[in-house]
């Protein structure tokens, strides 16, 4: 049998067209039968609806540490300092612009004296403050990428969760994130970090530490909601992230910017 | 080229029937329901959003507690979350047990005792000196911290007859700039200079004042006390000042 140049290119295109057309039935199907709206929000609302975000203020941080025993009594976390989803740095910055940081107990029990480690008088500091820290939620998680079980994932109102059931304690999400957030749970064996408090701000409610934080220190709101707290105080004040180089695209963001903070 | 056509159809027939259609019944819509392939997003938000809460707020406190937050609402206490001292509320809520609180002096320390790294208008004390060692509710109604306590400065004068009943002269209360406290000793009527409907503690009466109701000028205007008196006046009295210093205005 022969056949001609311009039939065998008209049938191979018919049957490159057959081919594609068949093989995106299944697709087609699932998409068909795929539930793929999520709401869990009290408010009614799907998870697209909210953006959640923070606010941290260096300058009217005391160091208090009772956003530390907060969030350790509301998650369960265990009390050893080792563990936190929250803490309390301060930072010390001298005259010659050395730079000092400590966290004792992580500030659990707040900071009862001019750190007795540090061999600079207070005399020679230039000036001091407390950085609250916290997971910043980023917006482009390198902890998510390097899960190898697909454990951990960022939630559609932007929270980034842990599954307890699939993670596989192996910990390489602890080293990859550079600000330090999450932390080993011996007990059930998987890694644990803050959720911003996911089952408070679900029923309507803000986070522990921010609702305990005795100067308002903490702030959370929705990014979305232009009328919020968390938008206006942005508009009103000078903030920055942490990190910025590493393109994370932090969701906390700090006012009071002190060079050397990280 | 019927037959070839023929061929193509029949082809096409045979692949749906034997690899695409059979895929739909053995492959799942997701891999979730077989185990341990891929996180079930929505569960596990499920899971994290309904865990239990131990912290309350405020608004619930104040359902029965009335008596506490009226008093707290209005004190300098008020941004501070009952809970932030009295400890998680839930369990009380549900009935089991009163919120500890712990009143010591270390307590009301981690957030009052005086750090360098402190915002500096925070209220601040040296917990080794201020009132001994004693605890500090007994002086602070930690609802309302300032109860009780002297008013800030400079104070409005209203409702406010007897100045020494607080600016004593043995216990000055005032501990503000220009050479204050001074003694009362001599000083009779304290709106001379400190103002009729306002008190100025904090600030002497512009200069030049006038001289209504001071007929005294050595009582601010002496070597000790606040106003240039130059060497060369020694000797001086208020009745030589006006002499040169004519009242203003």
């Amino acid at each position: 049998m022969k056949i001609s140049r311009r039939d065998f290119i008209k049938i191979g295109a018919k049957g490159l067209l057959a081919g594609v057309a068949f093989s995106s039935v299944p697709f087609l199907l699932q998409g068909l039968v795929k539930n793929s709206s999520r709401a869990i929000a009290a408010d009614g609302g799907g998870l697209e609806r909210h953006n959640w975000g923070f606010i941290c203020d260096n300058e009217k941080c005391i160091g208090c540490g009772r956003c530390v025993v907060a969030c350790k009594k509301e998650n369960k976390v265990p009390w050893e300092p080792e563990f936190n989803r929250t803490w309390v740095e301060r930072y010390i910055i001298t005259e010659d612009e050395k730079i000092y940081v400590d966290s004792p107990n992580a500030g659990r029990d707040g900071f009862q004296d001019f750190p007795p480690k540090l061999d600079v008088p207070e005399s020679e500091v230039w000036k001091s403050f407390f950085v609250p820290k916290l997971c910043n939620q980023c917006h482009r998680p390198p902890c998510v990428t390097v899960c190898p079980v697909g454990a951990t994932y960022q939630t559609h109102d932007g929270v980034v969760l842990i599954d307890q059931d699939h993670c596989i304690g192996c910990r390489y999400c602890i080293q990859a994130c550079p600000y330090g957030a999450r932390f080993f749970l011996p007990e059930l064996g998987v890694v644990d970090k803050c959720t911003w408090c996911y089952h408070r701000i679900n029923r309507g409610l803000i986070p522990a530490c921010v609702e305990v934080c005795p100067v308002g220190a903490r702030i959370f709101g929705d990014l979305n909601d232009p009328a919020g707290t968390l938008k206006t105080t942005l508009a009103q004040k000078r903030f920055y992230v942490l990190k910025p180089e590493l393109g994370t695209e932090p969701k906390v963001s700090y006012i009071g910017f002190e060079k050397g903070v990280y | 080229m019927t037959h070839l056509k023929r061929a193509g159809a029949l082809l096409a027939v045979v692949l749906l029937a034997a690899f695409v259609v059979p895929r739909i019944i053995p492959v799942p819509d997701d891999l979730i329901s077989f185990g341990f392939h891929k996180v079930d997003e929505a569960a596990n938000e499920q899971f994290w959003a309904s865990l239990p809460m131990q912290y309350a707020n405020p608004t619930v406190c104040n359902d029965c507690h009335q008596d506490k937050s009226s008093s707290w609402t209005l004190g300098d206490h008020r941004a501070v979350s009952c809970e932030t001292c009295h400890s998680p509320a839930n369990d009380h809520i549900a009935g089991k047990g009163l919120p500890a609180v712990d009143t010591s002096r270390d307590f009301c320390g981690t957030c009052h005792s005086s750090l360098i790294s402190r915002p500096a208008n925070f209220p601040q004390i040296d917990i080794g000196e201020h009132g001994g060692q004693n605890t500090c509710v007994p002086c602070h109604n930690p609802h309302d911290p300032r109860e009780g306590m002297p008013p800030r400065l400079p104070h409005s004068m209203e409702g406010r007859e007897n100045c020494q009943s607080c600016h004593n002269p043995s216990e000055p209360l005032v501990t503000v700039p220009p050479r204050v406290p001074h003694t009362l000793e001599g000083r009779e009527n304290c709106t001379s200079c400190h103002g009729t409907t306002e008190a100025r503690p904090t600030a002497l009466p512009r200069i030049p004042h006038s001289l209504e109701g001071r007929d005294n000028c050595l009582l601010c205007h002496n070597t000790s006390a606040i106003k240039p008196f130059p060497e060369n006046h020694t000797g001086r009295t208020t009745d030589t000042c006006r002499n040169c210093h004519q009242p203003a205005g």
